[in-house]
């Protein structure tokens, strides 16, 4: 059973749509939730949230509306996009006030509200108030609360955004290994590469619409009508694109400033890499690497959303 | 398909929750950025009380004391203090109670909680009042003390027996106050302005008027709560007085009907 379902959700803000028709499911491990800004990818984390009410359409975490089920939130951590603090709590503090208003109780919240903050790698006895944390420093802080009650369900609003570089790695090691222990993780971001180091499994949102969910190179597959570029590297390349040539695999091709690289497109990448298999049995062109140059999140943005 | 949710939906209330949630805001407030106004509002009429114990003892030589010994004026001090500071306090506090959350943006760590919308409203409310009834309770009595101590404390056993009656005005009229200021807070765009039209346009005009109108003010009802202390009605903001009990009764039912229906407004808002 997918622990967080969407179906056919619309919100309208007026005559401006906010999300149109979304719908998917999710299971436990990570996803990325993908897309520009101003896609929606915040208003749909509100609806999951029930900060929101759709306009149209029905979400269920945990088999549960969240709108008016409180109760839910025992199983469901969410880390806000806005920076927005208590500037005048310490990070104890403010996650072991939110663990009180969870329900926990004296030494127990304030435990668990360590235990959160050592696990996003936070000083867990900080004593100083959060306004004279760094912007990294508060991002950690957020998601402490959102991990504190160790919820089935995480939404993470870009929870990257104004960490340094240690501070995305750890968070993202941090993503991941939530993803192995069976959480269900939908993390949003607008920067794919950071996306892609945490999960091959996207949602990608534009405008509002669901434009792909899946992985990465499932979706590539699923785009039929735009050529798809291979990196061949091998002792002959002249030779072997006149092979392919013969062949008709191939609908264009480049060499590059490395003399053993042909760069090759084709429109039809089953076809292209049974005749490459053929070829490589052949041994006497010497192919020693295939690679596929836009499986990669980028490219799938980009031929989705452009 | 629109997703429906019964009408009570999020207006549940739990003890516990609503406990925790007065809690979070007692917390909040005794930190040095949301102190500021309130306390240094609080001050005010203890600062003038040691304004005018000055004036009243402090022989200046050259010049008669400005207010002569012996004339109580603590029964006045009161009424100064119900029409502004018992007012001005709830309006600070109550309007913004879920408007502050909103503009820092921490609302949304308040709406992701396992309590219901209508467990942490009214525990904030009640977070309020109980720092508000603080506040006037403490800044009453010190300023009260000070107007005493400057006479003597030639009139303090009168004044004291009626230390209490002063208290339960105060406490009643800030839960009534804060209650009024909460709805205003959640269905009004300009709140400081709506409060302020109440606090001194409706409340200062409608206890005057003649026939039902006048139930719905505060300031009415307070009055009957008041001490006796000679000073004419007038002077509180009306001209008659309902019984204790009745005004109690509209005091407590008017102040529940202005929190259930911020809980309601407020279970059923949308927060983008």
């Amino acid at each position: 059973m997918p622990t967080l379902e969407v179906q056919d959700v619309s919100l309208w803000y007026g005559e401006v749509i906010g999300l149109s028709g979304a719908s998917f499911t999710l299971e436990p491990g990570v996803t990325g939730l993908l897309g520009p800004n101003g896609a929606g990818k915040s208003t749909l984390l509100k609806i999951l949230t029930a900060q929101i009410r759709p306009s149209r359409g029905a979400v269920r975490i945990l088999g549960t509306d969240p709108w008016g089920n409180p109760d839910l939130f025992r199983r469901v951590g969410y880390c806000p996009e806005t920076d927005s603090i208590y500037p005048e709590l310490s990070a104890p503090e403010f996650i072991a006030s939110m663990l009180r208003l969870s329900g926990l109780v004296g030494v127990d919240a304030s435990r668990k509200a360590e235990e959160a903050l050592e696990r996003v790698g936070l000083e867990p006895k900080l004593r100083k108030p959060m306004a004279a944390f760094s912007k990294g420093m508060r991002q950690r802080a957020k998601l402490a609360q959102a991990l504190a009650l160790a919820p089935e369900v995480l939404l993470l609003d870009e929870p990257l955004n104004g960490m340094d570089p240690i501070g995305r790695r750890e968070t993202m090691d941090l993503v991941v290994e939530l993803g192995r222990e069976g959480h269900t993780v939908l993390v949003s971001s607008h920067i794919l590469h950071e996306v892609e180091q945490m999960t091959p499994h996207i949602l990608l949102l534009h405008q509002g619409r669901v434009l792909a969910h899946g992985e990465v190179h499932e979706i590539r597959d699923l785009i039929e009508d735009r050529a798809r570029r291979v990196r061949l590297r091998c002792r002959e390349p002249h030779r072997l694109a006149a092979r392919l040539m013969e062949l008709g695999a191939v609908s264009g091709m480049r060499f590059t400033d490395e003399p053993d690289v042909l760069v090759v497109e084709t429109a039809h990448a089953d076809v292209f890499f049974a005749k490459m298999t053929q070829l490589g049995y052949e041994g006497s062109l010497g192919i020693e690497e295939v690679q596929p140059l836009d499986d990669d999140l980028q490219s799938v943005f980009e031929y989705l959303v452009r | 398909m629109r997703v429906l949710t019964p009408a009570w939906s999020g207006a549940k209330l739990r003890r516990h929750d609503v406990a925790a949630a007065m809690m979070l805001e007692w917390r909040l407030f005794w930190r040095r950025r949301r102190l500021r106004a309130p306390v240094v509002l609080a001050a005010l009429p203890v600062l003038l009380a040691i304004l005018v114990a000055m004036l009243k003892t402090i022989d200046f030589g050259w010049l008669d004391p400005v207010l002569p010994r012996g004339v109580d004026i603590v029964p006045l001090f009161f009424v100064g203090f119900v029409r502004v500071l018992l007012v001005v306090l709830p309006l600070l506090l109550g309007a913004g109670l879920v408007a502050r959350e909103v503009e820092t943006g921490t609302l949304s760590y308040l709406l992701v909680r396992p309590l219901s919308r209508g467990s942490l409203l009214l525990g904030k409310a009640l977070g309020a009042w109980l720092i508000c009834s603080i506040l006037l309770g403490v800044s009453w009595i010190g300023a009260a003390l000070l107007l005493l101590a400057a006479d003597g404390f030639d009139s303090a056993g009168a004044t004291l027996l009626q230390i209490p009656s002063y208290l339960l005005t105060l406490v009643v009229g800030a839960f009534a106050y804060g209650a009024l200021f909460t709805l205003v807070g959640l269905i009004s765009r300009r709140p400081g302005l709506i409060g302020i039209f109440l606090a001194f346009g409706w409340e200062s005009a409608i206890p005057f008027l003649p026939g039902l109108i006048r139930n719905f003010t505060v300031r009415f009802h307070l009055a009957a709560l008041a001490p006796d202390t000679g000073l004419p009605l007038v002077a509180l903001g009306t001209l008659a007085v309902p019984s204790i009990p009745t005004a109690l009764l509209w005091l407590s039912g008017g102040s529940c009907l202005a929190l259930a229906a911020s809980i309601l407004v407020f279970a059923h808002r949308d927060y983008p």
